[in-house]
């Protein structure tokens, strides 16, 4: 598919800017407008994969991951201007590289799905849910290396990184936004299963994970809300919640065969 | 073009800095002074607690040293009082010392910032009165780029240097912004007044202060404009405050970890900083255990001001270098301005003796007609600019291969004196 061998370019694009985010020598490629180029061929090969390949996000694992990853790297180019949110770029642009590495290894098949105008409305609010937990994961992970930092009294180097308490608080915005479009996203989704007959397919990983995912954050944010329970506890919320549910995506795709397996009406 | 004469806290004692600062304070007179006495044609006076300079655009042919003896005379120090501790530079030395001073490279602390605001005020002050003119506007101008430029690009003021920075940096590090925020200062030691006093220029909203002596908690809580309160009061407050600092000497422990224990439910796991600068220490250390809690001690403090020191002093390399280019840079463009001036100058001169030989003409020859007043004219305008065109074409050479020694001698040679500028 030309998609695939788009996002491969692409992937060589985006190589050099998570490099230089680790190694000091090649800092000249931390410049957003790096980014901005591989996000423009990756924005060209999502295009390509709607009206070429005739992808669809909930069909296809390859542009499905290729989504996500490109609106990570939307959010992060975004929040970069923000006092000090350049350092997400450590966890940010590999979670990117990553999510886009999955999607070029997953299996090409495409499952079949009844379409319906509710769909894209559907999807749209789950992958939103997504990616505010990826950001979460983000701000999370880099809050416990300044929390443990902090904790460890290395105190050098610290000011070019957020305050803990700017950290939490994008990160309980984040999971907030994110809980609250994936609770509209479920509610669509559950409406546009409803008109199925005889749905046999509710029980698939995608579902089940993104449920599991769902209850996970409503636990999070009650926890937060009514204990008071955030900083460390929130951030190890996060982190969990974000990987366990990558763990669960993996699963669907390479082992239970595709996201929304579901069936032809 | 410019002559630099002061002294600093390096050169000088505070009692002779002193002394010249009062001396020159009256910047009007000063300048008539060094007007009526030949000496100079504008004048900025630089005085702060650290240094006391003048900075001059001196009249013609003016030698460097007779400023020395002009200021010790103006000041009414005699002999080498003053002499021993001041210093000169002219010239391009002048421009790069003026540089150094405006990026703190000459500062007592390297990379304060106060210099450039102190630099602006004195000047803002030398064109009120008058004293200032064209030369000192364009390099004060190109100084406050230097500084900008240093600063922008070197880390030379973004570091923190003292024990006050050092804790806001750890309190801002944890907490974020301070504004809203509240702290408890339990003690009056100078370390806790100092870091208190950073909080509060860095927005800290309340401060409540805790002494032994009540009176004397009192008197400090004025000059805060907080609140004071007694030591056995300290507990109800312990759940309201995010920043907690301690300065009190030979003390016991105060605050322990099972009273933060206590106090975490009620705060509702709100995260606390505790900054503890006694000695000894009267916070128990074991609270920094706790995860929401975070305690800092004197020697993490200094940690990062030595750090910070560390750094500025390598990134005070690179601002020399900085300056250093900006020297070479704008004193090239000031003697590209100095020789234009002398370039004009002599085309002015040539003008002149043109006029005034073709006017005695004209009144020697009555009879000429108009048409051969313009002839004569247009005659000898030509044969001034074929005589001017090769020296001239010979000073442009000189300044694009940075002869300008060469260069001055010649726009001198062909300019009777008085009309040329010097450098």
């Amino acid at each position: 598919m030309i998609s695939q061998g788009l996002l491969i370019a692409v992937l060589f694009a985006y190589t050099p800017c998570v490099l230089a985010e680790f190694f000091s020598p090649l800092r000249f490629w931390k410049k957003p407008i790096f980014v901005w180029f591989g996000f423009l061929i990756h924005v060209l090969a999502i295009i390509v994969a709607i009206y070429v390949d005739k992808m669809a996000v909930w069909q296809s694992p390859i542009f499905g991951f290729g989504v996500l990853s490109s609106l990570v790297l939307l959010i992060f180019q975004i929040l970069r201007k923000q006092p000090k949110m350049d350092s997400l770029g450590k966890v940010m642009l590999p979670t990117a590289f990553l999510l886009l590495l999955l999607g070029i290894l997953s299996p090409t098949n495409q499952n079949s799905v009844l379409w319906h105008w509710w769909v894209p409305i559907h999807v749209s609010l789950i992958l939103l849910g997504f990616i505010c937990f990826a950001l979460s994961f983000a701000l999370s992970i880099t809050f416990l290396i300044v929390h443990s930092r902090l904790k460890k009294k290395q105190l050098l180097g610290l000011k070019d990184l957020p305050s803990l308490t700017t950290l939490d608080r994008y990160n309980h915005r984040s999971m907030l936004f994110g809980f609250i479009t994936l609770t509209a996203g479920v509610a669509t989704g559950i409406f546009w299963f409803s008109m199925f007959e005889n749905p046999t397919w509710f029980f698939e990983p995608t579902i089940i994970s993104t449920l599991v995912l769902w209850l996970w954050y409503a636990i999070g944010i009650y926890t937060r809300l009514t204990l008071g329970r955030r900083m460390r506890w929130a951030a190890w919320f996060a982190v969990i919640g974000f990987l366990g549910f990558v763990v669960l995506l993996v699963v669907s795709t390479f082992i239970a065969g595709g996201w929304h397996l579901g069936e032809v009406a | 073009m410019l002559i630099a004469i002061g002294l600093n806290h390096r050169s000088a004692p505070i009692e002779v800095r002193e002394q010249l600062s009062r001396g020159l304070a009256d910047m009007k007179v000063l300048i008539e002074q060094l007007r009526a006495a030949q000496l100079a044609k504008e004048a900025m006076l630089l005085s702060t607690c650290n240094r006391v300079e003048l900075y001059v655009v001196p009249d013609q042919h003016t030698d460097p040293q007779s400023f020395i003896t002009f200021v010790s005379r103006y000041v009414g120090l005699v002999g080498n009082s003053l002499r021993e501790h001041l210093y000169v530079y002219s010239k391009q030395e002048a421009l790069h010392h003026l540089f150094r001073v405006i990026s703190s490279l000459d500062s007592m602390i390297l990379g304060e910032n106060q210099i450039v605001s102190q630099i602006r005020q004195s000047f803002r002050r030398s064109i009120d009165l008058q004293c200032s003119g064209p030369v000192l506007h364009r390099i004060i101008e190109r100084a406050l780029s230097v500084s900008k430029t240093v600063r922008e690009q070197t880390n030379i003021s973004k570091e923190t240097v003292s024990i006050g920075r050092a804790g806001v940096e750890l309190a801002r590090q944890v907490l974020g912004e301070l504004s809203g925020l509240s702290a408890l200062l339990i003690g009056a030691g100078e370390h806790g007044k100092l870091v208190a006093k950073n909080l509060f220029s860095h927005g800290l909203s309340e401060l409540v202060i805790a002494n032994r002596t009540f009176s004397r908690g009192v008197e400090l809580a004025k000059f805060f404009n907080a609140s004071a309160i007694h030591l056995s009061e300290i507990p109800r407050y312990l759940d309201r405050v995010d920043i907690v600092l301690t300065s009190v000497a030979g003390g016991q422990r105060l605050i322990r970890k099972n009273d933060i224990i206590t106090f975490r439910r009620r705060r509702r796991y709100r995260t606390l900083v505790l900054i503890d600068l006694s000695v000894p220490r009267i916070i128990d250390s074991e609270i920094h255990d706790l995860n929401d809690v975070f305690l800092f001690d004197i020697d993490d403090l200094n940690q990062l001001a030595n750090e910070g020191r560390k750094n500025r002093e390598s990134a005070a390399k690179e601002a020399e270098d900085i300056v250093s280019v900006e020297t070479n840079k704008c004193w090239k463009i000031l003697q590209g301005d100095l020789h234009s001036k002398n370039i004009g100058a002599v085309y002015h001169h040539a003008e002149r003796i043109r006029i005034a030989e073709t006017q005695k003409t004209f009144s020697a020859l009555p009879d000429l007609n108009d048409e051969q007043k313009l002839m004569i004219d247009k005659m000898t305008r030509a044969m001034i600019s074929k005589f001017l065109h090769h020296p001239m074409a010979q000073a442009r050479q000189l300044a694009q291969n940075d002869k300008h020694h060469e260069l001055q001698f010649l726009l001198q040679a062909m300019l009777p004196t008085g009309d040329s500028n010097e450098e």
